[in-house]
């Protein structure tokens, strides 16, 4: 029984998540995504209405898994064709995921906590976590069914390979053999759970006093100590009908045969506790058979409450993307040195100012690194920021804002921010950042990128462009993909200078007037632009010849 | 015999119970602590006090943990100790529980488990190829011991009794209180349509005693079937006693070497060296791949690597004189060849590559400790106080670990008694290691070899080695840039991407 609604082949354990993710989350600002898929979008005539409480657990899901990469297309795609089914089956989003969020309310209240710490030593203790147990097996078998009928309902809507082999793999391990063996067993251990309510409510619902009839037979250890049993018939009394059995039982034998055996009442209350810590260890024993079960059991709802949440979170987030008029596509891969997009958006902004902002388009082909430089409030960082979210949405399986969106896969991404207002000039912050730079160095792979805003600008424009030179060189002859923002110009024109076909420069378009588009546009770094007169002064710009 | 041990071929002595000066300083109590382990029950820690008292002791301990070794011999020892350790269990829990029915059947049992240990390790020993005296011995004792009459005729008996016993199983009925015994094996229809083949365990199997169910299920069986209970009680009155005093103490002893041999095992299997010491006084003393045994299991569970060294004493050299920075691997060599002549003279085996050890009257240990607040001396006078006994007597041919004295005195008066305390030891014949801060106590005194914890000084680094050269002493310096801190230079940053790649899949 496996849910496998994230990977086709496995579940959501030891997943790898990127380097430093609280990084990424607050240089791309995903935490206003977090937030706004934790509410439910209701649409009415097309608008968007806030509704219902923010659910914790959708935002920390849609957190884990977006920033876990995934590592090849066809996972990507695997999840894509998921979530498309998602989106359009709204009743059975909604349903899935409350059915397993229901059970995990449930099981939380019969003490699920308690139950995964090791089990107290006394008797009586001992005897209520069966009775706890017995009931969870109850909750899984009834919560079981009701996914078992929600799926068969919506199957024949399904398109995704995830969501068909999910319906089928429960059908196939959840059978009707299995639930009759289940529900039989259940049935005769009811004398143990005798008075409790719960129990009966979810039982036969009657108030009977069960009586318990039982055949084992044991051998005798050393010491005359009992050793192992071995269970021949076990029931509750309290029906007229008996059980459907192959062969008559060796206690329906013995009532005729040992007529004459040894027999005792027992009365004494010592006695009778030592009986009844032989009735609890039977039903342990038979609780024992149904471990495996159970215990695929609860990682099956585990795992479906967190699978089915990052589904449910996704969907919050079409629908109030969609109630926004941002167009949304399902990207596509490419090789890692190729960059396509048509009117990309800086998605984690729109969702939180609610707002459709400006697009981009790029066509940026057998590039290794990318220098967008320009003047300061032309959209730089947004657009660098647009590119970061688009590239972790793309990785996690989710859809885009754009309307459309190639990239290589890159397992290792990391961001490298320097945000303005606490850049002081001092050794302290410079060191700081290079130590940064040593512990994303040292965490590269294959195929990393690294997105560079601003930095290196702890120190002077000359240190600062030799730094970044240094470094940005070694990074891209190493094979790693670099994306920078800078106004190191010195560096930028450095790069350009040397003509190397891997590099592709990109500036923040300004229009004759000096009005900011927040466009970018290929074009050479702009040697001479408003507010570095000074610094031209000083080292004068160099003719471009292209 | 009258006496026989296994770890002395001459009478053996009383046990040492304090634990030796040299232990704490070499962290051979953190060893045992480890070897202890891995014999649980046994309280063998004593045993690892007392050295044998010459070169003859460890030879015989030599020769036997070599037997031990062999896989075979191993096993029949393991199982001799577990049949045996049953037997022990049995005994306690016959002196525990009072229903005198289940004394009796407690003491067949434990009776049973003797005799079957003692059978079998003298079937096993016979057969096996052992080649050290002392298990050769031992064997003998146990030929002549099973052939006594009064241990045939107990065995014989203790095995009938156990025979009906693992035949002996019951059925309970039990309707609601009422419970029917009956002799004979049920189907386990429920178990079978269960579908599970896990055993299900009694209740109150956890307890020797027997819980009051089962009292009054053997109670009122033995009412209608009482053959075996008489037996059992008659067994118990015809041999009131069986126990041999030198194979209980064979059984003791010999975790000596089981709980060793599976602590070497144990670290081997995680890539740890260990190999037999040559014992050639005729060749330079030596060894290669030496590393501090205690340090390597520690680092280990971290994750961190040990750095291993050679040495070797040529002929007219007596002591190793150590310098070098702080934390640069001084102390843990010095250890490191305390432990090799610890577990040389123990007969075991030691954690190097190779070595070849020479014979030594015993091994002295100084080591400086904080200052106690306690005595109130100086920690100058409580060194001395410390050193004089080790200079007084136990000198004469002994193997010597010296580890920074005179830290608080002037540094002239430091060398001048730093070179007495050498001299004296060297002039009684002594062999050893004398780890200091002093540079210029090497050259003081004939003899003495200057060795020193190495730096790593490529790129303007110190990077420590921990390895220990035949070397002058050092002179440091220190001096780093941000930028060179994090080897972020194109050239050196180049070099470290093109050693990661390797490492990106």
């Amino acid at each position: 029984m496996k849910v496998h609604l994230l990977y086709a082949d496995r579940e959501w354990k030891g997943v790898r998540s990127y380097y430093d993710i609280e990084s990424i989350v607050s240089d791309l600002g995903l935490t206003a995504l977090f937030r706004a898929a934790s509410r439910d979008q209701e649409k009415k005539k097309g608008a968007v209405l806030k509704a219902a409480a923010a659910d914790e657990h959708l935002s920390e899901v849609l957190k884990k898994v977006m920033l876990a990469p995934l590592h090849t297309p066809e996972e990507i795609y695997y999840r894509q064709a998921v979530l498309q089914d998602f989106i359009r089956d709204e009743t059975f989003t909604k349903q899935l995921y409350e059915l397993s969020a229901d059970m995990m309310v449930r099981w939380e209240r019969l003490g699920k906590r308690e139950m995964e710490k090791p089990g107290g030593a006394g008797v009586r203790e001992r005897g209520m976590q069966l009775i706890t147990q017995v009931k969870l097996l109850h909750l899984f078998v009834n919560v079981l069914t009701a996914l078992k009928a929600l799926c068969l309902d919506h199957r024949t809507r399904f398109q995704s390979e995830g969501l068909n082999r999910f319906a089928d793999g429960l059908l196939e391990a959840f059978s009707e053999e299995q639930e009759e063996k289940l529900r039989t067993v259940l049935e005769d251990i009811t004398f143990f759970c005798d008075g409790e309510e719960e129990y009966s409510l979810m039982g036969s619902g009657t108030n009977e006093v069960h009586q318990t009839r039982m055949v084992l037979s044991c051998q005798v250890e050393n010491g005359l100590k009992l050793g192992q049993l071995t269970l021949d018939s076990m029931e509750t009394l309290h029906k007229k009908f008996r059980k459907v059995r192959a062969k008559m039982t060796l206690s329906e034998k013995m009532k005729v045969t040992f007529a004459a055996a040894p027999t005792t009442i027992l009365k004494n209350v010592d006695l009778l506790e030592d009986l009844s810590r032989l009735e609890t260890r039977v039903v342990e024993y038979v609780l024992h058979c149904f471990q495996p079960f159970m215990n695929q059991c609860r990682q099956f709802f585990e795992q479906l409450y967190f699978q089915s949440a990052f589904y449910r979170a996704c969907y919050n987030l079409y629908v109030r993307s969609s109630g926004a008029k941002l167009s949304l596509c399902y990207p596509k891969v490419c090789e890692t040195d190729c960059l396509h997009f048509e009117n990309l958006t800086e998605y984690s902004m729109a969702t939180y100012r609610n707002m459709v902002p400006v697009g981009n388009d790029g066509d940026i082909r057998n590039k290794m690194l990318l220098i967008v430089t320009g003047a300061n409030q032309g959209g730089k960082s947004t657009f660098l920021r647009s590119l970061g979210v688009a590239q972790i949405m793309m990785q996690c399986g989710m859809f885009v804002s754009a309307n459309c969106f190639e990239s290589g896969i890159f397992p290792h991404f990391f961001p490298h921010f320097t945000r303005r207002e606490d850049s002081a000039m001092n050794s302290g912050r410079l060191d700081e950042e290079l130590g940064r730079i040593d512990r994303i160095i040292a965490h590269l792979g294959k195929d990393s990128i690294v997105l560079l805003n601003e930095s290196f600008a702890t120190t002077t424009e000359e240190e600062g462009s030799d730094i970044a030179y240094d470094i940005i060189r070694a990074l891209t002859e190493a094979g790693v993909k670099v994306l920078t923002v800078t106004h190191l110009l010195s560096f930028a024109r450095r790069v350009y200078e040397e003509n190397r076909s891997e590099v592709e420069f990109l500036c923040a378009e300004r229009t004759e007037d000096g009005r900011r588009t927040y466009k970018m546009i290929q074009s050479a770094p702009e040697l001479t632009s408003f507010g570095l007169d000074l610094y031209d002064q000083i080292i004068p710009a160099q003719p471009v010849s292209d | 015999m009258e006496e026989f041990s296994i770890l002395d071929p001459r009478k053996p002595e009383q046990e040492v119970s304090y634990m030796p000066g040299y232990f704490r300083d070499l962290n051979l109590d953190q060893l045992l602590q480890q070897i202890k382990e891995q014999a649980p029950v046994y309280d063998i820690e004593a045993l690892f006090y007392r050295m044998p008292e010459d070169a003859g002791g460890e030879q015989y301990r030599r020769q036997i943990y070599t037997d031990v070794k062999q896989p075979e011999v191993y096993a029949c020892l393991e199982r001799f100790s577990e049949t045996m350790r049953r037997s022990g269990k049995y005994i306690n829990h016959q002196a525990a529980v009072e229903n005198s029915l289940q004394k009796n059947a407690w003491y067949a049992a434990a009776v049973y488990n003797y005799c079957k240990a003692v059978c079998d390790l003298q079937a096993d020993l016979s057969q096996l190829p052992v080649a050290s005296e002392g298990l050769r011995q031992f064997a003998a004792y146990l030929k002549n011991y099973v052939n006594q009459e009064s241990f045939t005729k107990r065995k014989a008996a203790a095995f009938q009794i156990q025979q009906e016993m693992d035949g002996f199983q019951l059925i309970l009925v039990i309707e609601n209180n009422r419970l029917t015994v009956t002799p004979g094996k049920a189907e386990g229809a429920y178990a079978d349509f269960l579908g599970d083949s896990d055993p299900c365990s009694s209740p109150f199997a956890g307890d020797m005693t027997q819980s009051g169910l089962e009292e009054e299920i053997f109670a009122i069986y033995r009412k209608k079937y009482p053959a075996l209970f008489d037996g059992i009680i008659k067994f118990a009155k015809a041999f009131p006693d069986f126990e041999d005093s030198i194979i209980r103490r064979f059984e003791k002893e010999i975790q000596y070497y089981l709980a060793f041999y599976r602590f070497e095992e144990k670290w081997k299997e995680r890539g740890f060296t260990f190999c037999v010491p040559d014992r050639n006084p005729a060749r330079d003393m030596q060894a290669k791949g030496l590393y501090d045994l205690a340090l390597a299991c520690s680092n280990y569970l971290r994750d961190k690597p040990v750095v291993s060294n050679d040495f070797v004493y040529h002929p007219g050299e007596a002591f190793f004189v150590v310098n070098g920075p702080n934390q640069g691997g001084k102390t843990t060599f010095a250890r490191s060849l305390g432990q090799l002549v610890y577990f040389t003279k123990m007969g075991l085996d030691v954690p190097a590559d190779q070595a070849n050890i020479h014979d030594f009257s015993s091994l002295l240990t100084h080591f400086s400790v904080e200052e106690s607040m306690e005595t109130g001396r100086g920690k100058l006078m409580e060194e001395l106080e410390r050193l004089a006994p080790m200079m007084e007597k136990e000198a004469e041919g002994a193997f010597v670990i010296i580890n920074e004295l005179f830290t608080t005195a002037a540094h002239y008066d430091g060398c001048i008694m730093g070179a007495r305390v050498l001299r004296h030891f060297i002039g009684n014949h002594c062999r050893g290691i004398y780890v200091t801060h002093l540079k210029e106590l090497g050259d003081a005194v004939e003899g003495v070899v200057t060795m020193t914890a190495m730096l790593d000084e490529r790129n303007g680094t110190h990077r420590r080695t921990y390895q220990i050269l035949r070397h002058a002493p050092l002179d440091m310096g220190y001096a780093e840039d941000i930028v060179e801190k994090y080897g972020l230079k194109y050239d050196s940053l180049r070099a470290r991407l093109e050693t990661e790649k390797e490492g990106w899949h």
